[in-house]
């Protein structure tokens, strides 16, 4: 059969032509997409990575509100001056608990993938709440009203644990219920605090 | 190595992927050759002037598209791209980074230990790896202490003074720089009350200024602070208790910061950067840091 | 109700750049946020992002489907009080998203931020577009679909495959989700969906506008037929594979990102495919550049769309990729694309089209001069700042000194980018003043009148 004769059945008829691009359209993502996502190597935390505490967890999602990925990524890639820069690239099983993920696309600020442990607590709240204080040229926005807010003022901490927990988070009771209290008098710049120092734990140590 | 799909989906990968591009191959060589090329019917016309041409396409078009496949077919030959064949070349984006390192190595290797191992009055002297050290220093250390060193934000120190409060010799500093410090001041007012605290406020103050003789707070210090700070208030580098008799206060000097510093105590903290730095790295650190003596004599 | 989007695609035009002048302008004055939560960079861009493509793009796409549609298959649009409820409910999910976006509702996820409810909201609005567009089509009068419309086609079925599978997420409350991939998993999935709402939406959706407006307005049959097919079915095969070369050396299998890295090559000819076809089909008709606004800027346009596509495959090589990944080389090629392509098309479009709806010649020739002026300049300027900041950035990260030691620290690279930042806001800026120039020019033309009925043509060929 000829290509030509097929295109004028399809621009005949409207049913075929739907067929014929749902199914040309949908090959890449069936050898791309399927694979990915129903294979297990992808999805199996690597050692050392836990879900996240209800501090950092609550942190990630003020990180997701202010989108911070915007700017920052959060992924090493395996070339020497990354490595140089960075430390160690990051691993698939490392983002296990991501959800969403946060890689980013754009680093108008710097990736913060190993960031965890490398300046104080005390650094990150400057830096947040007014990022010229410490870094005179920075061009990062200033975050003034993470200081003014209890971390959870929505009170979601418990759903959002239990939501994860559905989605194969091991979450146990215990640390469901104890979770408000974690999060007690602490407001949202702690949380974020607590997210970026846990950032890239289990892939710390051994940079060349 | 480069992670491969199991079994089943490699062979899923491979057959739809070449299964789809013959497709691809299919329709663009059965639209170029099918001997029709002239022979097109008029075809209609939409909305009053909207019709399909009758040029075939042009044949440069066709070599685009076929050395576009050609190149591709090729690339995944040579790499790892069809499910779990791996590729002839064997690349992966983890041994990709192990032969970069290896060339790092060969080609850095030995001037970084030579460096490492090197005197620091050496170090100092030669401009190149002191813009090296600065480097480090710009990428590492100066969102804390500045730009200039000079500290910032009345909570990292100055590095540019002669005031170190865990100690400014060379191994001092390497042990700050690869282990990190944590200073231990805990808060007085529930110890001692407000009164207290404002008297030694105020006999902190006159330590700075050296009238401190004869003052009513000596009793107080005495009794809570000289353990730490020592009985003179030269403080104590094994512990990170500054020298109060100085004049100079990372926390600020005036009443009120000091009144707080107090009241509230004070937990100063370098983070350890001994697996961020490597020896050579550290080494060019302490070398532009310190200014002078070595421990390495 | 074409016109009503063609309203709406304007005023979503201006407030999307309006939104990008102002994260520009932060990019060089940071504390422009004056520290509100609503004003703020992150919050700001995303409102920017999707009053851009979902706002402005698809209420274009939207208004020009209906138009060309009806006027392809000679028959009016198929359950037309549907139609009007995609055409209103689009624009209040656009309004209503903006603000949960402002107040800081966010799933995470690139270019997929709006959240569940506005996730199942898009659904059900995609759902109603399908139904009229092929609903129109079935009943067309004239047997063979036009290649405008598989084009239009390609968008409906592809964004809402996309839409559907990347949105899936558990609710917690109103305003948060989880996704229901994580990690690796879920950035592949993200870029399958991220770069083809790029390509089904940004580039195929135009491209059935590019296919209606311009050999209609060249008045010239369109060049070649065969290379439409072929443009058509490898455009539609092979760019759906070229999602992971957004994710080239990150986290995810090399074999995912190799076959992303290959299609993304191929996609080079379809691409080019169309350019080939709209400029020979334009290239009997040049004696109308001179005086005709609208044809300049669909020219124009395709001069855009070809270098875009062109960057797009040439980025998406992994050795170039580690240059341009993560600068602002990636911003400059969006824009070349958003801006010389989806947006100078655009307004070369409605140029052409808000006059024969009113029935009015359009108010001014000059100012639409001025605008054509403006956009180029502005596009230009936008696009070589951003050359200029992605490339050094790019090779300024990877500099290492004589011992092997990084040379430039992160901070000195990006306060090294405050010229072309500050050039970039200035193209916005020039952008546009020609887009505003172009609604009131729109806005007096259209003043006063009311949309004009026309007699559908007749029927020329195998009648249904």
């Amino acid at each position: 059969m000829r290509a030509i004769d097929l295109q004028r059945r399809l621009e005949r008829h409207s049913g075929w032509l739907i067929f014929g691009i749902l199914l040309v359209s949908s090959i890449g993502g069936l050898v791309q997409v399927l694979p990915s996502v129903l294979d297990d190597g992808l999805a199996t935390p690597a050692a050392g990575t836990v879900p996240y505490d209800p501090v950092a967890l609550t942190g990630r999602d003020i990180y997701i509100r202010e989108s911070c990925s915007t700017c920052h990524s959060q992924q090493v890639r395996p070339l020497l001056a990354e490595v140089l820069r960075y430390g160690p690239f990051s691993k698939a099983g490392e983002f296990a608990f991501d959800r969403p993920f946060l890689w980013g696309s754009k680093r108008t600020g710097p990736d913060l993938h190993r960031v965890g442990g490398k300046y104080s607590d005390a650094w990150h709240r400057i830096h947040l709440l007014d990022p010229r204080a410490v870094v005179p040229d920075s061009i990062m926005p200033a975050y003034p009203w993470l200081a003014e807010r209890p971390a959870d003022s929505g009170g979601m901490i418990q759903a959002k644990m239990r939501a994860l927990r559905r989605l194969g988070h091991p979450y146990t009771d215990a640390e469901i219920e104890a979770a408000p209290a974690a999060l007690q008098g602490l407001t949202e710049v702690d949380a974020l605090v607590a997210f970026l120092q846990g950032l890239g734990a289990s892939g710390s140590g051994g940079s060349p | 190595m480069a992670e491969l799909p199991g079994q089943f989906w490699s062979g899923w990968v491979l057959v739809l992927t070449l299964a789809s591009l013959a497709g691809l191959v299919w329709l663009v060589f059965s639209l170029y050759f099918d001997g029709d090329q002239k022979t097109q019917d008029a075809g209609p016309i939409w909305d009053g002037n909207l019709r399909e041409g009758e040029h075939p396409a042009p044949l440069w078009w066709f070599w685009l598209i076929f050395i576009s496949l050609v190149i591709s077919v090729i690339y995944l030959m040579l790499y790892p791209g069809l499910g779990a064949f791996s590729g002839a070349l064997k690349w992966s984006q983890g041994g990709e980074l192990h032969e970069r390192l290896d060339r790092f190595s060969m080609e850095f290797g030995s001037t970084r230990r030579l460096v490492s191992e090197a005197k620091l009055e050496t170090l100092r002297e030669d401009a190149r790896l002191m813009a090296s050290a600065q480097r480090i220093y710009d990428r590492n250390c100066a969102v804390c202490h500045g730009y200039d060193a000079m500290g910032q934000a009345d909570l990292f120190p100055n590095l540019r003074d002669a005031d170190w409060q865990w100690g400014g010799d060379a191994a001092q500093i390497e042990q700050s720089i690869r282990h990190g410090r944590q200073a231990v001041m805990i808060g007085w007012l529930p110890v001692i009350g407000e009164q207290a605290v404002n008297q030694l406020t105020d006999y902190v103050l006159a330590l700075g200024r050296g009238n401190a003789a004869s003052h009513p707070g000596a009793q107080a210090y005495k009794s809570y602070c000289s353990a730490c700070h020592g009985a003179d208030g030269f403080g104590n580098v094994q512990l990170g208790a500054p020298n109060l008799t100085d004049g100079v206060s990372l926390y600020g000097s005036t009443r009120e910061a000091i009144h707080q510093s107090i009241a509230e105590g004070r937990n100063g903290m370098m983070p350890a950067f001994g697996d961020r730095l490597d020896d050579t790295q550290i080494r060019l650190l302490v070398a532009w840091l310190s200014r002078e003596g070595d421990d390495r004599q | 109700m074409v016109a009503w989007l063609t309203g709406f695609a304007i005023f979503w035009s201006l407030v999307g750049m309006a939104a990008g002048i102002y994260v520009a302008a932060e990019l060089v004055w940071p504390t422009l946020d004056f520290g509100r939560e609503w004003l703020s960079y992150g919050r700001l861009r995303n409102l920017h992002t999707n009053v851009v493509i979902f706002g402005f793009g698809i209420a274009a796409l939207m208004g020009t489907a209906f138009y060309s549609v009806q006027r392809t298959c000679h028959v009016p649009l198929f359950a037309p009080g549907l139609a009007w409820f995609c055409a209103l409910a689009w624009q209040v999910v656009i309004l209503l998203g903006g603000l949960s976006l402002l107040a800081g509702w966010n799933g995470g996820k690139e270019y997929a931020e709006l959240e569940w409810p506005f996730d199942i909201a898009i659904t059900v609005i995609w759902v109603s577009f399908a139904v009229v567009f092929f609903g129109t089509i079935a009943k067309r009068r004239i047997q063979q679909i036009y290649v405008s419309n598989w084009f239009y086609g390609a968008l409906i079925i592809v964004i809402a495959m996309l839409h559907i599978v990347n949105s899936q997420a558990i609710p917690v409350a109103w305003s948060k989700s989880y996704s229901l991939f994580a990690g690796a998993q879920d950035a592949v999935v993200q870029w399958w969906y991220g770069h083809n709402a790029v390509g089904f939406l940004l580039t195929g959706g135009f491209l059935g506008m590019l296919y209606y407006f311009l050999p209609k307005h060249a008045d010239r049959p369109i060049w070649s037929y065969r290379l439409s097919i072929v443009a058509f079915w490898a455009f539609t095969y092979s760019y759906i594979w070229a999602g992971p070369h957004h994710l080239h050396y990150n986290a995810v299998p090399e074999w995912v990102q190799s076959l992303g890295m290959v299609m993304s090559l191929v996609l080079l000819a379809p691409s080019w495919a169309t350019l080939v076809n709209g400029v020979m089909t334009v290239a009997g008709a040049w004696e109308k550049l001179r005086t005709d606004p609208a044809l300049k800027f669909i020219v124009l346009s395709l001069a855009f769309y070809g270098l875009a596509t062109f960057e797009g495959p040439m980025m998406a090589i992994k050795s170039v990729n580690v240059v341009s990944h993560f600068t602002d080389w990636t911003i400059g090629h969006v824009h070349s694309g958003a801006l010389g392509w989806n947006a100078l098309i655009t307004f070369g479009t409605f140029y052409f089209l808000l006059p024969r709806l009113v029935g009015a010649e359009l108010y001014s020739h000059s100012l639409a001069n001025w605008h054509f002026w403006l956009a180029l300049a502005g596009v230009m300027l936008y696009v070589l700042a951003m050359w200029g900041a992605g490339v050094s950035q790019g090779l300024l990260w990877l500099s290492l000194d004589e011992i092997g030691e990084l040379r430039y620290s992160f901070k000195d690279i990006m306060a090294s980018m405050a010229p072309y930042y500050a050039l970039r806001l200035v193209a916005g800026c020039s952008f546009f003043i020609g887009a505003v120039l172009m609604a009131y020019n729109l806005w007096m033309t259209a003043k006063g009148r009311s949309v004009v009925r026309a007699t559908p043509p007749p029927v020329v060929g195998e009648a249904w």
